[in-house]
């Protein structure tokens, strides 16, 4: 009697003190040694990028005085007395400075289309799940045909047809890459509307749009959040790829991308400049698919 | 399941309609044909007009009296152009008659251009009252019977016709089916053959290493090797492409000097033929080394998930209760459950598959659709980019329905 006493004793959860599910999710994200590390290389990342114009020494886009030489190693010390951390690119510009910019392009683009799809993604995977019937055939049949498109071909396409530029690619991007999102909000949402709340709060009288925004979206933020952190990631590396193809982004303005396809014909002279900029590209992509999968792990809501 | 295949088949045209219109849309939108002058200069405007007047007709974006058509019209016409040439077109029966009148009111009866321009003028005139009706017929296509009417002149196709352009700048004038497909003899050395060599070999080689590696590390979780092969996923699935082809490159062709560095034979070292396979297979490691990583990062990492699932459920148990060897429970029970969603999960990968070949040819030179394709971006190739784009859109829905009937053949449950 008294061991069962005992056993049962240890089982019980104590819960003298409520968590709320911030606290829960953030315990459970913090076993995960990896996504501090992520988070740590991540932040380094957009600090530095966010603050490029103050400490970068030179102008990423400056034509360079003719003392200095194109190619240099790092550590290079020109004619007039010039410092070049990490070297020159194949005009004579700061290879560092240029590393910074590019990395503010290349982070903003995936930040703001990864913004801009959730939003579109989440209203068509909200509406269509929660209405059902013929509006979610019409919007589910689209999104079908659009995911049998191959994607990047057709990025490559709409971007050479309207031109290049920054807004450019982001315009192309959020309206090509919107389908996964909606596709993951409208299996949550429909596993969402039948339970009994949401009937409850219909017999209250609650609207379309209350039920949707006040009750089913914000029980259906996890899986959005995660997807969210993973898109960054894969905007990031199809930005950079499309700019690597020579749209997109293209030189003067550096992007991670194109400062690769740059230093594509200079194997022999300057081998730092094709390990770089792919090398940070790299490891921001990582960085943030850490932090993503712990984030899954954390929210999931079988593992309580 | 035949009546599964037919309905499937039905679909997979439907979709592939609609995918063919969004493509044509999504393109005339961001600017069409046309855009290729959007980057010339010319000497004054009545060139750049003249020129505009050319590409308008060339890619039926005019009718034949040079009037404008809406987006709906352009499509059609680009599927299955019904414009009257040569004979049948009354406008160029027209031509002819006024050139004729031209030179019989300025030569002299008798001469032979006289009497040559005046049989012209005969023929052409007796001609021109069935062509002008006829071309009423294809302006109001559905109308009456002017569909039977419309559909026997003479005329030049849309792609449902197999007129499907000629490159204008990747290929001087090349006819695009040839571009693609190869001279007729040399088609197993075609750009498609290439590009399909590559990517079916990257499909197989990935579903080969992907299905080992998931299933130890599934087996053996917590185990040294899951947790690099963990860690390792991660950084396939982080790896952008083109980046590991170039340090590929630097680190095997430059500074080992083990493999080639690009196209698919060594033009300089040995005349190979195309079929010496040695070569071929030398110069297709790279490249498909490049194709493969984030597919085996993926799947080994999904085929994990779904076999530790999958050896947690009751028969499994049972499998192990009853005394069945390790080799048995895992591959004849667990795996084949496992391996039902990573099908899925395949089928969704292959759209992704041209993307990664536009990037792999064009880091190692590979002569195949996707060199093509980005050639044809850089300089505003319409009808070739059309192309790739239907070829792959093509084998992407094929892709998908063969997932489906895989599908079908894998899970016993499902019955059509």
């Amino acid at each position: 009697m008294a061991v069962a006493q005992n056993t049962l004793d240890r089982e019980v959860v104590s819960t003298s003190k409520i968590e709320s599910q911030l606290s829960v999710t953030w315990r459970r994200f913090r076993r995960h040694k990896l996504a501090f590390l992520g988070l740590f290389i991540l932040s380094f990342l957009i600090l530095a990028a966010l603050t490029a114009r103050l400490w970068t020494p030179y102008d990423p886009y400056a034509a360079p005085p003719p003392a200095v030489r194109n190619f240099s190693s790092p550590m290079y010390k020109a004619a007039n007395n010039d410092v070049f951390i990490l070297g020159t690119d194949d005009i004579g510009r700061d290879f560092l400075s240029r590393l910074a910019y590019g990395g503010q392009i290349s982070l903003s683009i995936g930040i703001l289309v990864t913004i801009l799809v959730g939003l579109i993604g989440t209203a068509v995977g909200a509406i269509s799940g929660y209405f059902g019937g013929i509006v979610d055939s019409i919007l589910m049949r689209i999104v079908d045909v659009l995911l049998s498109l191959p994607f990047l071909p057709l990025i490559l396409a709409v971007s050479a047809l309207l031109g290049q530029g920054y807004w450019t690619i982001v315009l192309v991007l959020t309206a090509l890459g919107w389908t996964t999102t909606s596709r993951l909000v409208r299996g949550t949402i429909i596993s969402l509307r039948n339970l009994e709340y949401v009937e409850a709060t219909k017999a209250l009288g609650a609207s379309n749009t209350r039920i949707i925004t006040r009750h089913l979206l914000p029980n259906s933020l996890a899986p959005i959040i995660v997807d969210a952190t993973l898109n960054v990631g894969g905007f990031i590396l199809i930005e950079s790829a499309v700019s690597f193809l020579g749209l997109g982004i293209v030189p003067p303005i550096p992007s991670w991308g194109n400062m690769l396809s740059d230093a594509e014909g200079y194997f022999t002279n300057a081998p730092l400049q094709i390990i770089w900029p792919g090398l940070l590209i790299f490891l921001t992509v990582l960085s943030i698919n850490f932090i993503g999968d712990a984030l899954r792990d954390a929210l999931d809501p079988r593992l309580k | 399941m035949t009546t599964y295949l037919i309905r499937r088949t039905l679909q997979g045209i439907m979709v592939l309609f609609f995918a063919s219109s969004l493509i044509y849309l999504l393109l005339d939108a961001s600017g069409g044909p046309l855009s290729q002058l959007n980057g010339q200069s010319f000497r004054n405007a009545g060139e750049k007009q003249a020129k505009l007047k050319e590409l308008k007709k060339k890619y039926h974006l005019v009718n034949l009296d040079n009037s404008e058509r809406n987006v709906l019209e352009r499509y059609a016409a680009w599927l299955f152009n019904v414009d009257p040439e040569g004979d049948s077109d009354p406008y160029f029966l027209q031509n002819k008659i006024d050139a004729a009148n031209r030179v019989i009111a300025s030569t002299k009866p008798g001469s032979i251009s006289y009497t040559q321009q005046q049989l012209a003028l005969q023929d052409a005139q007796s001609k021109i009252g069935k062509a002008a009706e006829n071309l009423g017929a294809c302006k109001n296509l559905f109308s009456g019977d002017n569909f039977s009417k419309c559909m026997s002149v003479q005329r030049v196709g849309g792609i449902l016709s197999g007129n499907w352009g000629t490159s204008l700048t990747v290929a001087n004038n090349e006819p695009v089916l040839q571009l693609i497909f190869g001279k007729p003899g040399e088609h197993l050395r075609s750009s498609l053959a290439n590009t399909l060599v590559l990517l079916t070999l990257s499909l197989l080689l990935s579903l080969l290493i992907a299905l080992p590696i998931g299933i130890y590390s599934a087996v053996k979780q917590y185990s040294i090797t899951d947790y690099t092969v963990t860690t390792l996923s991660f950084f396939g699935l982080s790896m952008p492409s083109f980046w590991f082809g170039l340090m590929l490159i630097l680190i095997f062709s430059l500074w080992l000097g083990w493999l080639p560095s690009g196209d698919i034979v060594d033009h300089l070292e040995n005349k190979a033929e195309y079929g010496d396979i040695g070569v071929r297979l030398k110069h297709l490691i790279m490249p498909l080394a490049v194709l493969t990583i984030t597919s085996i990062a993926g799947w080994s990492r999904f085929l994990r998930a779904s076999m530790l699932e999958v050896l947690r459920q009751d028969y499994v148990r049972t499998a192990w209760a009853k005394g069945l060897r390790q080799r048995a429970v895992i591959m004849k029970h667990a795996l084949r459950n496992a391996l039902i969603p990573l099908v899925t999960l395949m089928a969704l990968a292959v759209p992704g598959l041209f993307g990664g070949a536009i990037i792999t040819e064009r880091i190692f030179n590979y002569p195949g659709m996707g060199t093509l394709y980005f050639h044809a971006i850089g300089r505003i190739d319409w009808p070739v980019a059309m192309a790739f784009l239907l070829i792959s859109s093509f084998l992407v829905i094929l892709g998908n329905m063969f997932a489906d009937v895989a599908y079908a053949l894998v899970d016993p449950r499902i019955r059509y």
